[in-house]
């Protein structure tokens, strides 16, 4: 055999043995991976519902095996289940939901603070929300003036009448400028006195909107407010949400982290 | 002479082997895991992508989709399909990377609270946030944690 096919077939049987001993291993760490990863495991799991405060026992759990690549750390296995029976989960659990030791978690001061603070919060907000009812009943009298009528407008001579649209979206509680309203022709038929004449267009600029509106929205009475003395029940019934919520939020703060610096303080 | 040979024969070996003996390796894992997973019928679900502390408001990049044996996806369990409703919800449990998300894991589905309004659940949520700030408060902040607390007090002890 001559020199060159000798070590041409050396260097065959040598880088084959190589590679194939190199992937080899490669695959069969793959292979080993794989099944571990579908290996059976087992887990504890409820076996019937379980609600927030019920006492676990043996009878509410079951074990079941699943493959290890889905049994967590935070599951709990067959070997530690003594340390969950006769304890209460702190978030429910349907049957068949692996027991996670998260069901357990701590929730009793943030409860206690809460407990503690929420009358305080809700008496804050139905305060404001009573104060602001009161100033507006004071400024306009009790029930609150109905909105004048207003007539419909005459058609033109084909039958059109030209009313107010908006040219924009408006959120709630916007005030309306002279960009974002333009006059459209609609049909007589469809026009009530709700709606607003073109000839009036004017009047509404410097008016709020009550309820959010979208662009070619036709604007109605019932919609608008007067941004700087507000007299409709709708304005009302914003400012109080309002003013309620601004003062659950601020009396939320402050309550909270005065509980909280309470436990903090050296008894 | 013989070197060129040598050469020649290892890229070619090296090249032949590795293609015969990857293929080999390819089909034979994924047989295994074919093998592996037979009776397992996997659906998606929602999972942490990371691990996550009580008092969080996890984002959509906090949560990932697998799947998963259908008989751990319960009516607890977030689907892919709903996760929107928990992004940016406060957790109020510590989990896992990988951990199933469930619907009672958020302050605005935790039962056991006396709640008079739907805004009630921000005042827990503000007690909750108020706690992490301090320094001297008791958190769990992992799982093994609350095992930790579970295994060293008994039962009817403490929380």
């Amino acid at each position: 055999m001559k020199p060159f096919l000798r070590s041409l077939l050396a260097g065959l049987v040598i880088s084959s043995a190589l590679v194939a001993t190199f992937m080899g291993i490669g695959s069969w760490k793959r292979i080993q991976r794989e099944r571990e990863a579908w290996a059976l495991t087992p887990v504890v799991i409820a076996s019937k519902k379980i609600a927030v405060g019920e006492t676990i026992t043996f009878e509410r759990l079951s074990q079941r095996s699943i493959p290890a690549q889905f049994a967590t750390g935070s599951m709990v296995r067959p070997d530690e289940v003594s340390t969950v029976i006769n304890r209460s989960p702190t978030v429910p659990l349907e049957a068949g939901d692996p027991l996670l030791w998260a069901a357990f978690a701590d929730h009793s001061a943030t409860d206690a603070c809460f407990s503690a603070i929420a009358p305080k919060v809700r008496a804050a907000g139905v305060t404001a929300r009573q104060e602001t009812i009161a100033r507006f009943a004071k400024r306009l009298g009790s029930p609150l003036p109905a909105p004048e009528p207003s007539p419909v407008p005459q058609a033109d001579a084909s039958g059109n009448i030209s009313i107010v649209v908006l040219t924009a979206d408006v959120p709630e509680g916007k005030v309306l400028e002279e960009s974002m309203l333009a006059a459209v022709a609609y049909p007589k038929e469809w026009v009530t006195a709700s709606l607003i004449p073109a000839d009036r267009l004017r009047e509404l600029i410097g008016t709020r909107t009550l309820v959010p509106l979208q662009a070619k929205d036709p604007l109605r009475w019932q919609m608008l407010d007067d941004a700087e003395r507000p007299r409709r029940a709708a304005s009302c019934t914003l400012e109080a949400s309002s003013a309620q919520e601004q003062a659950r939020d601020r009396s939320t703060r402050e309550e909270s982290a005065a509980f909280v610096r309470g436990k903090e303080a050296p008894q | 002479m013989i070197a060129l040979g040598l050469v020649t024969g290892m890229v070619v070996g090296g090249i032949g082997s590795g293609v015969l003996v990857g293929a080999m390796g390819f089909f034979a894992a994924r047989s295994a895991g074919q093998e592996a997973r037979e009776g397992w019928n996997l659906v998606p679900a929602v999972v942490a992508a990371r691990a996550l502390e009580p008092g969080e408001k996890p984002s959509r990049d906090a949560f990932a989709q697998r799947n998963v044996p259908e008989q751990l996806l319960t009516a607890s369990v977030v689907k892919p399909d709903s996760v929107a409703y928990v992004t940016d919800q406060m957790i109020t449990v510590p989990l896992h990377s990988g951990d199933l998300v469930h619907w009672g894991f958020f302050s605005v589905t935790r039962g056991g609270l006396e709640l008079e309004s739907p805004q009630d659940f921000k005042i827990w949520e503000a007690c909750e946030t108020a706690r992490a700030a301090s320094p001297t408060a008791r958190r769990e902040s992992t799982p093994e944690a609350i095992r930790a607390r579970l295994s060293s007090v008994p039962a009817g002890e403490g929380p």
